[in-house]
């Protein structure tokens, strides 16, 4: 017969199964009837006719199944048999069932949720078309000057641009001013992404150039929200940072580089005379009321790579320009010794992502590992239960079911679990993924792309069939080959030995995996407490801080801004409950990096060879504010005005560094252009960002001396934060209603935030761990327990004879800490092989930590013998009349 | 070894299923006939020898219905009564042709085999 045909005949089989059931039953009952009819005939009464026509006709239920079997139906039929018994199976023992449910949905829900950050953040391609082509060149922020000579002289790429992220400007707004995050772009930049606009335009040639008129590109965000999804929003003109700008274009809702915070594309201002600027012309050459200045860094480039290039091409491209940049050496950078070194051409996405990729790697193999337990756990489960159901098993061999049948039967009970699990798991994950996004830090890269979508699903799915080949396959091949005679012979024992086997293998390898994730989870906790007891150098207690940011254009003048915090200060200051307030052009752990490279007198040798400082422009009573130690010398006060003589304080750090053997008060800086200032003091080390990071030398200057916007609000004050809070905004909006406030948090809040990325790995390794030593304490716990039920005879003879409890304990305990024993060795050893992996993660802790790789395993191992205690209790408490006489 | 296995072999077959599939192919060569007058046919006509167990016979019927070898149709049996009969079909035919030269060929050579033999 032709297969089509066949199929057809087979479909129909299986769709009209209950007719032809119904047929093949008439067909048996007129076979009967003809056969008993015919024995009557040649002389048997009738009722014996029957009986006789029924056993030659032989069981009925069993012809049917061959009946069914021949009409090919057989293997469907049993599949939806199996799939109806093994629910039956589970629903009747629903503690078993609930357990290895949970288990599984906690293994498989955890994975689907890591997952799907990892796939949003790393796997899946950015949004652009052809992303193999669009690579990040260079390493880190760069000036305009080294951009204008990769797109002069690049040989390599067809397109590059330049653009400076997270560059925060005013928005001027009918109700009040607002604070929005823009990115400052060249104009190719748009062209680099082959993003079309989805109104308007983007920018075109020369429109980041000094003559352009003002425009901006707006974010489909901002267009939704602020413009009330305006079709006419083109032409229209808005007021950024105190510019009109005319909107020439809105964004697609899925362009959301370099941020997803970034709502507005402001042109830079590339100015090709701007050349001219060298590194010892002040900051101010060529710049713009949008903060452009040609040696200013902090730029990124992008760039498409021409057809058939390859990255690494690319790069002894960007090198060869990157050794005309340190002979013509247009800003003092390319001077810096490991300048070349940092000259990269990397693919876009790695590049936004290098920074969360260690822990997100790490995650999904800790989350790997968790599942790997919960396959195991449920494994162990189904090889008790397995012992437990070796009766009904070979009750049914016995009355005919075949081993492969048994076996399938088996197996589609555990797939019957592990798809409830996963399905159970997905639901968790629904609710695990947001949840992880807020557990992760803001910064990280595409953490608005995270969703649960189909390739979560699929990976779901794909896990799950792993899952129930992991845990299943190896109990119900166990199971299913058990003998009649076998079972029989076994079923007053309680558990065969090779069950035992088996499930001792798996209790190891989860107290291995145990040990492994406890101590991942002991380094990294070790490693946070190590960060939060750094001192940051400031007393966070009590200060609130607050971002002001004036327009611009309409903050040009320097005697504005210093009006400005004048007014401010002196206002916040005079407010009853307030000890100190003070502003300052940068707040430690705001995440920005304002580095200044400094001539130092009787040090600096040679002028393209600067030290670079952190810099902070601060009013006098910045130091109080902060709690930040003066060590030596003075602070500033209001005597360092505009018109008094230049002075300076440095940190600890540069104190020791560049003065080493010099009284460092009355010492000599300046910034690359002329004007020199005396130190007046130095002050105790601040960490900037970040309580990991190495110190970089601070200068401080005051603000009156070389004022900027914008800049921050910090107000020691005693009470309620958000009291402080909505102060500061009352006196900044009565003294500059076009200022918009931003970031008002309070320092212990931006301090707590730094570390939510190394805090976020502890929690959820910390919870895997406990999670592993749950499952770990379960499964010993199991199969200690059997153990015990399977010995009580020999415990009942030890008894009668006269041993003691404590030996009966000490029997039952040995058996746990072999267990324990094989499981701990894996589980460091495993832990050291992977130890490597951890140590971009750690801050001054070793991943090899002893304290840690002694701590964890102990851990594990008390669990486990802990687990003992109540199976080696009972086993004592066996009374051996009773069970000998049982026997 | 499982006791499904062992209890395969001593509940062998008394006919082989190909066999069976040849005598039913040839009793419904005259006409179409429903089981239990195809069970009595081969019985009959094999001199009482050959009885074919109903557990085989429901069984072959399918899966030659199944390949397409036979057709079966409800219909009015002799005594009047509804009943399942069987007839050839174009492809049954060929075979039973096949399988009938087939099987002379074999149980021809098994005879050659034993004559020499002396047996």
């Amino acid at each position: 017969m032709i297969l089509p045909q066949r199929i057809l005949r087979r479909l129909r089989a299986i769709l009209r199964g209950a007719a032809l059931d119904r047929d093949m039953d008439a067909e048996m009952a007129f076979h009967l009837d003809m056969e008993t009819d015919d024995a009557i005939r040649s002389g048997v009464a009738p009722d014996d006719a029957r009986r006789r026509a029924r056993h030659a006709f032989g069981g009925v239920q069993r012809f049917r199944e061959e009946g069914r079997d021949a009409r090919g139906v057989g293997g469907a039929r049993d599949l939806s048999g199996d799939v109806r018994y093994g629910l039956r199976i589970l629903r009747r023992s629903p503690v078993f069932t609930t357990v290895a449910v949970g288990t599984l949905a906690l293994g498989i829900g955890a994975n689907s949720a890591i997952f799907s950050v990892v796939n949003a953040i790393l796997l899946q391609p950015l949004p652009f078309p052809d992303t193999r082509s669009l690579v990040s060149v260079w390493d880190g922020g760069h000036s305009i000057a080294e951009f204008t000579y990769i797109r002069d002289r690049s040989r390599t790429l067809q397109s590059v641009a330049t653009y400076f992220p997270n560059f925060g400007v005013s928005l001027s707004m009918p109700e009040e001013p607002v604070r929005l995050t823009s990115a400052q772009v060249s104009a190719g930049f748009f062209d680099v992404l082959r993003v079309p606009p989805m109104r308007g335009r983007f920018f075109v040639a020369g429109e980041d150039g000094p003559v352009a008129a003002p425009v901006v590109v707006v974010s489909h965000a901002l267009w939704r929200d602020r413009f009330g999804s305006d079709p006419e929003v083109v032409g229209r003109l808005i007021e950024i940072d105190g510019v009109s700008r005319q909107v020439i274009g809105v964004a697609p809702p899925a362009l959301t580089f370099p941020s997803t915070e970034t709502r507005l594309w402001l042109p830079l201002l590339i100015d090709p005379t701007g050349a001219s600027c060298t590194s010892t012309s002040p900051p101010r050459c060529r710049q713009s009321a949008v903060g452009y200045s040609w040696g200013a860094y902090g730029h990124q480039v992008i760039g498409r790579l021409k057809e058939g290039v390859t990255r690494e091409q690319a790069r002894s491209d960007v090198y060869r320009i990157g050794e005309d940049l340190q002979r013509d050496n247009p800003v003092w950078r390319p001077t810096l010794p490991d300048y070349l070194d940092g000259l990269k051409v990397s693919d876009l996405r790695d590049r936004l992502v290098n920074d969360s990729q260690r822990l997100l790697y790490v995650l999904l193999g800790a989350v790997g590992l968790v599942l790997a337990m919960a396959c195991a756990n449920v494994a162990n489960l189904l090889v008790m239960r397995g012992a437990a159901r070796t009766p009904e098993m070979a009750i049914r061999a016995a009355i005919g079911a075949g081993s492969k049948r048994l076996s399938r039967q088996l197996f589609v009970e555990h797939l019957l679990l592990a798809a409830l699990g996963g399905a159970a798991g997905l639901l968790l994950a629904t609710v695990l993924v947001p949840a992880l996004v807020t557990l992760l830090p803001a910064s990280t890269p595409r953490l608005d792309e995270v969703r649960l979508d189909g390739w979560v699903v699929a990976f779901t799915v794909l896990v799950t069939a792993a899952t129930a080949l992991l845990s299943g396959i190896a109990p119900a091949r166990r199971l299913a080959g058990v003998s009649g005679l076998q079972a029989i012979g076994s079923s007053r024992s309680g558990v065969a030995a090779p069950h035992r086997r088996l499930a001792a293998v798996l209790v190891s390898a989860q107290i291995a995996i145990g040990v492994m994730l406890a101590i991942g989870a002991g380094l990294l906790g070790r490693s946070l407490a190590r960060i939060m007891d750094v001192d940051p150098g400031f007393a966070a207690e009590q200060v609130v801080t607050a971002q002001v940011n004036p327009p611009r254009a309409r903050y040009a003048v320097a005697e504005r801004q210093r009006e400005l915090v004048r007014q401010v200060v002196e206002r916040l200051a005079a407010t009853p409950g307030v000890t100190a307030a003070a502003v300052t052009t940068q707040l430690p752990f705001d995440q920005t990096n304002h580095g200044m490279a400094m001539w130092i007198d009787g040090w600096t040798t040679d002028p393209n060879k600067l030290d670079l400082f952190e810099l902070r422009k601060v009013s006098p009573d910045y130091f109080r504010a902060m709690g930040i130690a003066i060590r030596q010398g003075r602070a500033f006060t209001d005597a360092d005005r505009a018109d008094g003589a230049p002075v300076a304080i440095i940190s600890e750090t540069a104190a020791k560094r560049f003065w080493s053997s010099r009284p460092v008060v009355g010492g000599q800086l300046r910034f690359p252009w002329p004007g020199w200032m005396s130190v007046v003091g130095v002050a105790a080390d601040v960490r900037n960002n970040d309580l990991k990071e190495a110190e970089l030398p601070a200068v401080y200057v005051p603000f009156d001396q070389s004022p900027e916007v914008p800049f921050a609000l910090t107000v020691r004050a005693g009470g309620d934060p958000a009291v402080t809070i909505s102060l500061i905004r009352s006196v900044v909006l009565d003294v500059a209603r076009d200022t918009p406030l931003s970031r008002e948090r309070t320092m212990s809040a931006l301090v707590d935030d730094s570390t939510i990325g190394a805090r976020a790995a502890a929690m959820l390794l910390l919870g895997f761990g406990a999670l592993a030593l749950l499952l770990g304490s379960i499964g010993t716990y199991g199969l200690v327990a059997y153990g015990v039920e399977a010995r009580q005879r020999e415990f009942a003879v030890r008894m009668a004879v006269g041993a003691r409890a404590a030996s009966v304990i000490r029997l039952v305990l040995r058996d746990g800490a072999k267990l324990a024993a094989a499981g701990v060795v894996i589980g460091v050893g495993g832990a050291l092989a992977l130890s490597g992996f951890m140590r971009g993660l750690l801050f001054e802790i070793a991943p090899t930590d002893p304290l840690t790789f002694m701590a964890a395993p102990l851990l594990l191992a008390f669990t486990a013998m802990l687990a003992c205690l109540i199976p080696a209790w009972r086993a004592t408490r066996v009374d051996p009349n009773a069970t000998l006489r049982r026997e | 070894m499982s006791t499904v296995e062992a209890r395969d072999k001593m509940a062998a077959p008394e006919l082989q299923q190909g066999t069976l599939d040849l005598l039913i192919l040839t009793t419904l060569h005259a006409g179409a006939l429903h089981g239990w007058a195809i069970s009595r046919r081969i019985q009959q006509q094999s001199g009482d020898v050959l009885r074919v167990g109903q557990g085989s016979l429901y069984p072959a019927l399918y899966r030659l219905e199944e390949r397409g070898m036979i057709r079966a149709a409800w219909g009015i049996s002799s005594e009047g009564r509804k009943a399942k009969f069987y007839q050839l079909s174009a492809a049954g035919r060929r075979a039973l042709a096949k399988e009938t030269d087939a099987w002379r060929s074999y149980s021809g050579a098994v005879n050659l085999v034993l004559q020499g033999a002396g047996l």
